[in-house]
C-alpha cells in the first residue's frame, strides 16, 4: 500500500515533462500517419477526377468535380481486365501450388529417422545463399520453352524452404498420438497427411498462403522479363510500371513540363490513378487478415528459429 | 563381416522402403529446386565463355577472364559499385537508427487504441509492390499537379515546378525517404516482440527506485532490444552489395543513372536489353560470390555474439 502511494507520487512529479513527451510522441505519430496515408489519398482524389482538373498547380484535397470517368475507361479497357485476370490467375494457382508443394515437403522433413534427410535439407537450402543471377536464370527458362508461358508465374514460385521450415516448426507442435492411431488403424501416410495434418494445420497455413498471395499479387519482374512480348499474360503490377516506363520516357527525352502536358492526353494520370486503385484495393481488401497473420507468422519464424 | 553388411543393407532397404512415401512427398521441392535453382547454375558457364546464342551454353568459345577483365576496366563498372555501396550504407545509416527510435515511440504511446491505429497504418506500406510506391513517388514530386510542387510553390520557395525525379542529385534522399515511408513500419515488429517479452515487474521496481521515464527507456528497454539490434546489423551488413533491384528499377530513370544506377539494374540493362548476356553474367556471379562471402562471414558473427542464432 505504501509503496503504491510512494510510485504514485512518484508518477505526480514526473508528470510535466512526460505529459509534454506525450504530446509530442502523439503530434509526431498524427503527422507521420498522415505522412502514409497522404499518397493513398491523392491517388484516390486523382482516380475521381477529371483529367483538365489535376494538372493545376494546387493543392488538391477533394476532386473539383467528382466523375467516374477513369474507371469507366479501366473497367472498358481490355488490356487492363486481361491484366486483372492475368493477376488473379497466378495469384490463386501460384498460392495453391506453393502451398501444397511446402506442405509435403515440410510432412517429409518433420521425420528426423528419415535416411538421406540432412542431404536433402542441404541441396533445399542452398539456392537460399547462392543463386544463378538473372541471366543464367533467363537463359534456363528459355530452355524450359516457359518463356511467353503462365506457368513462368506459378512454378518457379512454388517451393521455398523458408515457408517450409515454419510449416514443418508448426508441423512438429501437432500431437504425435493422433497420427500413430490413424497409423495403427491402417491409414496410409497421403490419407494421415490430407485428412489429419492438414486440417490441424490452417493457422499456419493461413499464414503462409497470405504472403504468398501478398507476393503473387506484387510480382512484375518475371513479367517484364520472360513474358514481355505476350499481350495476354500481361499481369496488373507491370502494366502499372508501364506506365510509369512511358511517363520517364517522355519526361527525360524531352525538356520541361510542356512535354509532359503533351503526354497527359495519351496516358492520363487520372487512368493511372484508377489503374492504381485497382492494384492496391485487393491488398487493403485482405489487410486485416494479413496484419494479424504476419505478425503471427514473424513470430513464428523468431521463436521457434 | 560379410554378414554385418549385408544386413545393413538389408535394414537400409527396409528403411527406404518405410519412407518411401515420405521421399514422394519430397519430390515435387526436389523437382522445382533442380529446375529453377541448380539447372541455372550451368549458365554461370557463360561468364568465362564468348556466348553466341546459336551455339548454347555448351558450344559457346571459351575465354577465361576475358569478361571479367573488361569488367575491372569498365568505368561504369566502378561507377555501379559506388553507388550501390553508397546506397547501402546510407540505407542502414537511417533505416537502423529510424527503427529503433520509431519502436520506443510507439511503444510509449500509453493509449492502446491509439497505438494498434499507428501501427496499422504504418504497417500497411509494406505489402505495397515498388511499382506502386514508385507510382507514388513520381505522382506526388510530379511537376504537373505533384503535391510537393503545389506546396512548395504557394510557400515562394519555388517559383516554376521543378522535375525532382529528374535531378541525379535527388535521386539519393527521394529513395531513402520512399524506403522508410515503405519499411519503417514493418522493421518494427520484430524489436516490438522483443519489448513485449520484457518482464513489466523491470519497470515498476525502476519507478519505485525514482527512475524516470527517459531512464527507464535508457535502461531497460534499449539493453532488452540490444541483441535483436546486433543480429538485425549483421545481417544488414551481409547484403551490403545487394541493393534490390525493385526499388531502384522503380525510381531511377535515364536522367539519374549516374547516382541510381546500382550492380543489379546494371545486369539487367547490359544482359536483357543490351543482350550482352556473357558480360553481364559475369558481373552477376561477381556480386552474387561478394554477397556469398559477405552473408556468411555475418552469419558467423550473428552466431559469435548470440550463440541462440541460427540462419534458418
Amino acid at each position: 500500500m505504501a509503496r503504491e502511494q510512494e510510485a504514485k507520487k512518484i508518477k505526480m512529479k514526473q508528470s510535466v515533462g512526460s505529459r509534454i513527451f506525450d504530446i509530442c510522441n502523439t503530434v509526431f505519430m498524427v503527422v507521420f500517419c498522415i505522412t502514409i496515408l497522404l499518397p493513398f489519398w491523392d491517388v484516390v482524389v486523382r482516380s475521381f477526377s477529371r483529367a483538365q482538373d489535376i494538372s493545376y498547380m494546387h493543392i488538391n484535397l477533394f476532386p473539383k468535380v467528382w466523375t467516374l470517368d477513369a474507371y469507366k475507361y479501366v473497367f472498358q479497357d481490355n488490356e487492363i481486365i486481361t491484366a486483372f485476370v492475368v493477376s488473379v490467375l497466378r495469384t490463386v494457382i501460384g498460392t495453391a501450388i506453393h502451398i501444397i508443394v511446402c506442405c509435403m515437403a515440410a510432412y517429409s522433413l518433420t521425420r528426423t529417422e528419415m535416411p538421406f534427410r540432412r542431404f536433402i535439407t542441404a541441396v533445399l537450402l542452398i539456392p537460399m545463399f547462392f543463386s544463378a543471377g538473372m541471366i543464367p536464370m533467363y537463359l534456363n527458362m528459355k530452355r524450359l520453352g516457359l518463356l511467353n508461358n503462365f506457368l513462368v508465374y506459378v512454378l518457379p514460385t512454388g517451393f521455398s524452404i523458408y515457408n517450409t521450415i515454419i510449416i514443418r516448426n508448426y508441423f512438429f507442435s501437432i500431437d504425435k498420438g493422433m497420427e500413430e492411431a490413424a497409423s495403427i488403424d491402417g491409414a496410409s501416410q497421403v490419407r494421415i497427411f490430407a485428412s489429419i495434418i492438414m486440417p490441424l494445420s490452417k493457422p499456419v497455413i493461413a499464414t503462409v498462403s497470405l504472403w504468398q498471395m501478398v507476393g503473387q499479387w506484387n510480382s512484375w519482374f518475371d513479367n517484364m522479363v520472360y513474358c514481355r512480348r505476350s499481350s495476354n499474360l500481361i499481369t496488373l503490377q507491370y502494366l502499372l510500371r508501364r506506365m510509369l516506363d512511358s511517363l520517364t520516357a517522355a519526361t527525360t527525352t524531352a525538356s520541361g513540363p510542356e512535354a509532359i502536358g503533351s503526354l497527359v492526353d495519351t496516358n492520363p494520370d487520372t487512368i493511372k490513378a484508377a489503374t492504381t486503385i485497382l492494384v492496391v484495393l485487393p491488398i487493403v481488401v485482405i489487410y486485416p487478415f494479413l496484419q494479424k497473420y504476419f505478425v503471427k507468422g514473424i513470430m513464428v519464424g523468431a521463436v521457434k528459429g | 563381416m560379410e554378414h554385418t553388411k549385408s544386413l545393413r543393407t538389408g535394414s537400409m532397404k527396409k528403411e527406404l522402403k518405410k519412407y518411401f512415401p515420405f521421399y514422394m512427398f519430397l519430390l515435387p521441392a526436389i523437382i522445382l529446386v533442380i529446375l529453377f535453382c541448380y539447372m541455372p547454375m550451368e549458365g554461370l558457364m557463360i561468364a568465362f565463355k564468348d556466348y553466341k546464342m546459336a551455339r548454347g551454353i555448351e558450344g559457346s568459345e571459351w575465354v577465361g577472364l576475358k569478361h571479367f577483365q573488361a569488367l575491372f576496366s569498365d568505368p561504369n563498372f566502378y561507377r555501379v559499385l559506388g553507388n550501390t555501396l553508397k546506397i547501402s550504407i546510407f540505407t542502414l545509416l537511417t533505416t537502423f537508427p529510424i527503427t529503433i527510435i520509431f519502436t520506443i515511440l510507439v511503444n510509449e504511446i500509453l493509449n492502446t487504441k491509439f497505438k494498434s491505429v499507428v501501427q496499422t497504418i504504418t504497417y500497411m506500406p509494406h505489402f505495397l509492390s515498388w511499382v506502386v510506391v514508385g507510382t507514388f513517388v513520381y505522382q506526388i514530386l510530379s511537376p504537373t499537379g505533384g503535391v510537393i510542387n503545389a506546396i512548395l510553390i504557394q510557400l515562394g520557395i519555388l517559383d516554376k515546378p521543378l522535375y525532382f525525379m529528374a535531378q541525379k542529385d535527388m535521386f539519393v534522399p527521394i529513395y531513402l525517404i520512399a524506403n522508410l515511408w515503405k519499411s519503417t513500419g514493418y522493421s518494427i515488429v520484430i524489436y516490438l516482440a522483443t519489448i513485449a517479452g520484457i518482464d513489466t515487474a523491470l519497470y515498476d521496481a525502476a519507478s519505485i527506485d525514482g527512475a524516470n521515464r527517459f531512464r527507464r527507456i535508457l535502461h531497460i528497454t534499449l539493453p532488452a532490444m540490444f541483441p535483436t539490434m546486433c543480429t538485425m546489423l549483421i545481417l544488414n551488413i551481409g547484403s551490403l552489395v545487394s541493393v534490390g533491384f525493385d526499388p531502384i528499377f522503380n525510381l531511377y530513370n535515364d536522367a539519374t543513372y549516374q547516382t541510381a544506377d546500382v550492380i543489379s539494374t546494371y545486369v539487367y540493362r547490359k544482359g536483357m536489353i543490351e543482350s550482352r548476356y556473357d558480360f553481364s553474367t559475369a558481373i552477376g556471379l561477381f556480386q552474387n560470390v561478394v554477397s556469398l562471402v559477405l552473408v556468411l562471414i555475418a552469419n558467423w558473427f550473428a552466431r559469435k555474439a548470440n550463440p541462440e542464432y541460427k540462419i534458418i
